[in-house]
């Protein structure tokens, strides 16, 4: 989307820039299409319930998604987002009570402990050289043994379950618009303009292209990089406190599935594995591709192990339509 | 890079002047780990159960390398536990105990999963799709089609011939399993640093663009990495299979987080570039060593995952740190 | 006289025809299949009455299934019960069943897509129970009567009935068969499912009560270790082959079941170890391998978890529907099958997959799970 300031000459700039919206473009044409398919051939698809339902789906999976667009783009990894979401929530059915100032200690908690995660994943990629992928896995490992411990000593003290009342406040609307929604858009906006408005965000995109010549024109990768896992890991403490406010409980297994979700939408949206290409705008198609395909299969009656074939295909359809389009083999 | 403490570089220096030079660094991480388990608990450490750790990690080893073919050129298999699952449920059905169908059900078998591979190679080779999501997608498709084809409950066994392969020891010592990956190793290994194939696919995963304008096929590369991936994957299904006796959907190994894992703590990289076999090999054996300190350690599951994550981080900052 | 006899006639005929119309208005249920609901050695009736009138509405149905995962074949046949007893009623216009997978997550997003789908009535075996309390709760608002089984039941009343083989029960069972065979005293080692998923936790919690109730609480019963090994068999038998080589002292092997006590089997065997008390489940594979070896005094025991619930819950959600009252809970009646019982439940014809406290009929179960030979 931005260009990198390392491109020298301005025309190449000028057409990674180009492309950059062209995948963009693509990316949310097929969602487009799909939502049109959707809509057609499941007339509750467009119900509000049902739409509303499935923004409350996808918010702890945009938040989550968001952060890991930012370690993508550096090509790096986040495999621990998963076990934060499950650790923020077993935490907060200790802290939550009917006392709002609970709540703030419980938010403070919740992006505290995802700060401290992607802290030491930052560290350990930038000061100890281990590769991103092994040490999130590693922090996955750790984090989620943390979530079966609190799991643990709460089934013995029984505290049971979270506030309704606290639930409401990230379930329920404000005015017309549902907060799901808001807490949807907000983030949305705030990080693209982070990614395309400020030098740090120039700095991630130099930083996936080529960390080598990054590094030489005496940019401080290490601090780009720590900041990235930083941002993953508070967007996941984030997502927890949805989380934990949505199912009114916590369980130690709960965010297992969505750090592969939120690779595979961050991914469908157009950003590289190599890291440097790609958007939040289309990290959002991709999020969206995501609870549409599943929404629909559902309202479709498709059973499961022909929904398996039908995702497996559909996935790799949606994306061959627009990779097809310019790559260098 | 960032300068370490004197010592440190001393030992570093010592090192990298040192024969020691050429062993790659996760086998410093192995034995390490040996002789942690070995302080954990003598018993798990004694010859007999350290060889009968190849066996279990023998399934696992067959994925893995193919996983690390295909990172080496750059790419990723993500449809490695879907294809074991469908390999191993296929043979089950398919042999129903009878010995002399055993040969022919395991080349058909293999036969679809190097076919899988080649699927996955068109989709990311000539269909542009990127590895993530064209693995990823046949992984769904894979999975649906084991259910289907099972009906949800696999049926059959594997006769005591293929199932030695799985659980048996020649001269009761060898693993027939260690016997297995060490045939596929030493193929893979002539593979990969004793033929053109290799060197391009190594120079494909060191700069796509580079090995491209120098002539390389990159396309028909790419397409083969992918079948030996199917292949391979496949294969560990079917070694799976003769190690538990009969049809199961029901597989605990996580094959695909476990095969990238071996390869990245075997010394290839996430985005590729380079990668051995044996480096891949001693990956798993560190992962196997890895569960049989924690089952030695007896710790809650809690504190087992906990225990996991600090050994993984720990063991491969050590060699990451020899490695620069 | 004639008046009389007309009036006696009239009186007569009206009888019949109320009957007849009671008839008419007959629980499908015992037309069209035989009622387990109400079978007290199926299911026994706690909780109160629920007036279901609310809900009462003409057919046909749509029914709406959630399974908590369908990559194991206890899943499996609990999807072909329910399909076998859904085929037998014509009112039923649609069976829909998913699975969740094992994923939480999941499963909230399936429950709130079949309300949206507007099913007539949800039966969900929940993978966890608190998580998709406030979805369940969703489904009662929008006016879709659920029925939840198996796994754990959800403490509050989100749900019209929910029926239960109590888990902890499970777990304690099987410990106290171990507890007895090594008299309350030696080392034993565990196979758990998953911890954080409702069944697992719960049977686990049986078996620390098993070790509890030892006269001197236990204190001579060492756990010497413990892991998940997701009931299957691949992980069942790397785990204990792993504590083999680790402790030289095992007295009994607690496993939860599934295939992990085959694998626990195989791995003795391997290694050249006696075999020792083991727990298990009632899965063809397990209870074959263990009748193979009763003779060499191999002792185990199976603890039940009926796939034939389905079916029940199925029956629970039609008498819904009709406006028929229901129960708020149903205890299911579990067999625990030992060794002197083990004859009357193995069924040497059929594969490993398949569990034997169904109901499924013999044609359906020769077709699914029938050996080729």
């Amino acid at each position: 989307m931005t260009s990198t300031p390392l491109s020298h000459s301005p025309t190449t700039s000028r057409s990674r820039w180009l492309k950059g919206q062209r995948d963009v473009l693509l990316i949310w044409a097929i969602l487009v299409v799909l939502v049109i398919i959707a809509s057609l051939a499941s007339d509750r698809f467009l119900t509000p319930f049902n739409l509303e339902r499935v923004t409350a789906q996808l918010t702890a999976l945009t938040l989550v998604a968001i952060g890991q667009t930012f370690v993508l783009l550096t090509a790096g990894i986040d495999l621990s987002v998963g076990s934060v979401v499950s650790l923020v929530g077993t935490l907060m059915v200790g802290i939550i009570t009917d006392a709002p100032e609970s709540w703030l200690l419980g938010a403070v908690v919740a992006l505290g402990v995802g700060a401290l995660v992607g802290l030491v994943n930052g560290l350990a990629v930038t000061r100890l050289r281990v590769s991103p992928f092994m040490v999130t896995l590693a922090t996955l490992s750790v984090v989620q043994g943390l979530a079966l411990l609190v799991f643990d000593l709460q089934r013995d003290s029984a505290s049971g379950s979270i506030t309704r009342a606290f639930g409401e406040v990230f379930t329920g609307s404000l005015g017309p618009v549902p907060i799901p929604l808001l807490l949807i858009v907000v983030p949305l906006f705030l990080s693209a303009l982070v990614l395309r408005q400020t030098p740090f965000g120039r700095h991630v995109y130099a930083l996936g292209s080529n960390e080598n010549a990054t590094r030489l024109s005496g940019m401080a990768t290490d601090r780009v990089k720590l900041m990235v896992y930083v941002i993953s890991g508070v967007m996941a403490g984030f997502a927890g406190l949805y989380t934990a406010a949505r199912t009114l409980s916590g369980n130690p297994l709960i965010g297992e599935s969505i750090a592969f979700e939120s690779i595979t939408a961050v991914v469908l949206g157009g950003v590289s594995l190599m890291g440097g290409r790609g958007s939040i705008l289309g990290t959002l198609a991709g999020v969206l591709i995501i609870g549409v395909l599943s929404n629909m299969l559902n309202l479709l009656r498709v059973p499961s192990d022909y929904q398996y074939v039908l995702r497996g295909v559909l996935l790799v359809v949606a994306v061959m339509l627009y990779a097809r389009r310019g790559r260098l083999a | 890079m960032t300068s370490f403490t004197p010592t440190t570089n001393g030992i570093l220096d010592l090192y990298r002047r040192s024969p020691l030079r050429h062993v790659q660094p996760v086998v410093f991480a192995l034995v390490g780990m040996v002789i942690v388990l070995a302080l954990v608990s003598p018993r798990s450490a004694e010859p007999a159960n350290l060889i009968n750790l190849v066996r279990q990690g023998g399934p696992l080893a067959l994925v893995a390398i193919g996983q690390t073919i295909v990172m080496i050129s750059g790419g990723l298999d993500l449809s490695v536990g879907s294809v074991v699952i469908l390999a191993d449920v296929m043979a089950a059905q398919m042999i129903s105990g009878q010995e002399e169908r055993v040969i022919p059900v395991v080349l058909l078998v293999l036969g679809i999963g190097a076919l899988i591979g080649l699927a996955n190679g068109v989709l990311v080779v000539l269909l542009r799709v990127t590895p993530f999501i064209a693995t990823l997608g046949m992984n769904f498709v894979v999975f649906g089609a084991a259910l289907l084809y099972s009906g949800g409950a696999p049926r059959g066994d594997i006769p005591p011939n293929m199932r030695f392969w799985g659980n048996g020891f020649i001269a009761e010592v060898i693993p027939a399993a260690a016997v297995v990956l060490l045939l596929v190793a030493l193929v893979a290994w002539f593979l990969l640093s004793r033929t053109t194939f290799g060197r391009r696919l190594t120079a494909i995963g060191a700069n796509r663009r580079v090995a491209y304008l120098s002539g390389v096929s990159v396309r028909r590369v790419t397409l083969l990495a992918y079948g030996l991936s199917g292949l391979l994957a496949s294969a560990g299904g079917l070694l799976l299979v003769a190690f538990v006796g009969v049809g199961t959907l029901e597989v605990g190994t996580d094959f695909l987080l476990g095969s990238i894992a071996a390869s990245v703590i075997g010394g290839t990289p996430f985005e590729g570039g380079k990668g051995t076999v044996g480096g891949t090999i001693a990956g798993v054996l560190f992962l196997m060593v890895l569960y049989s300190i924690l089952t030695a350690l007896a710790l809650p599951v809690s504190g087992r995952r906990i225990a996991e994550g600090l050994i993984i981080l720990a063991a491969v900052a050590l060699y990451a740190r020899a490695r620069t | 006289m004639r008046t009389k006899a007309i009036l006696v006639l009239m009186a007569l005929l009206l009888t019949v025809g109320m009957v007849a119309a009671q008839d008419a208005v007959e629980d499908i249920v015992t037309e069209y299949s035989t009622d387990y609901l109400n079978d007290e050695t199926l299911a026994v009736q706690e909780g109160e009455e629920v007036d279901t009138s609310a809900f009462a509405k003409e057919g046909p149905y749509t029914i709406g299934f959630i399974n908590w995962s369908t990559a194991n074949s206890w899943t499996v046949q609990i999807d072909e019960e329910i399909k076998h007893e859904a085929s037998l009623y014509p009112d039923i216009e649609e069976l829909i069943t998913v699975s969740s997978d094992g994923d939480v997550n999941k499963q909230i997003t399936q429950i709130e897509d079949m309300i949206s789908l507007g099913v007539d009535v949800l039966l969900v075996i929940p993978v966890a129970t608190e998580p998709i309390l406030p979805a369940l709760e969703l489904a009662a608002e929008q006016g879709i009567p659920v029925v939840v089984f198996a796994s754990a039941p959800p403490a509050e009343d989100s749900q019209v009935t929910t029926l239960w083989a109590d888990q902890v029960q499970f777990g304690r069972l099987q410990g106290d068969f171990l507890m007895e065979e090594l008299g309350c005293e030696g080392n034993i080692i565990v196979l758990n499912g998953l911890a954080g998923i409702a069944t697992s936790d719960l049977r686990r919690q049986g078996l620390q009560e098993a070790i509890e109730a030892c006269p001197d609480g236990g204190a001579n019963v060492t756990v010497l270790a413990e892991e998940d090994a997701l009931w299957a068999y691949d992980q069942g038998k790397l785990a204990v082959e792993r504590m083999l080589a680790a402790f030289p002292e095992i007295d009994g092997v607690w496993s939860q079941g599934g295939a992990m006590t085959q694998g626990a089997i195989d791995a003795f065997e391997a290694a050249g170890r006696d075999l020792v008390p083991m727990t298990g489940e009632d899965n063809n594979g397990f209870m074959l391998a263990w009748q193979e070896r009763m003779d060499d005094g191999f002792t185990a025991i199976a603890a039940s978890e009926p796939t034939w619930q389905s079916r029940v819950a199925l029956q629970a959600g039609l008498r819904i529907l009709q406006g028929i009252p229901v129960n708020s809970f149903y205890r299911l009646q579990v067999p625990t099958i030992t060794g002197e019982t083990l004859e009357d439940y193995v069924r040497p014809e059929y594969s490993d997959a398949y569990w034997t406290n169904s109901l499924l009929p013999a044609e359906v179960a020769d077709e699914i799970y029938g050996q080729e030979s």
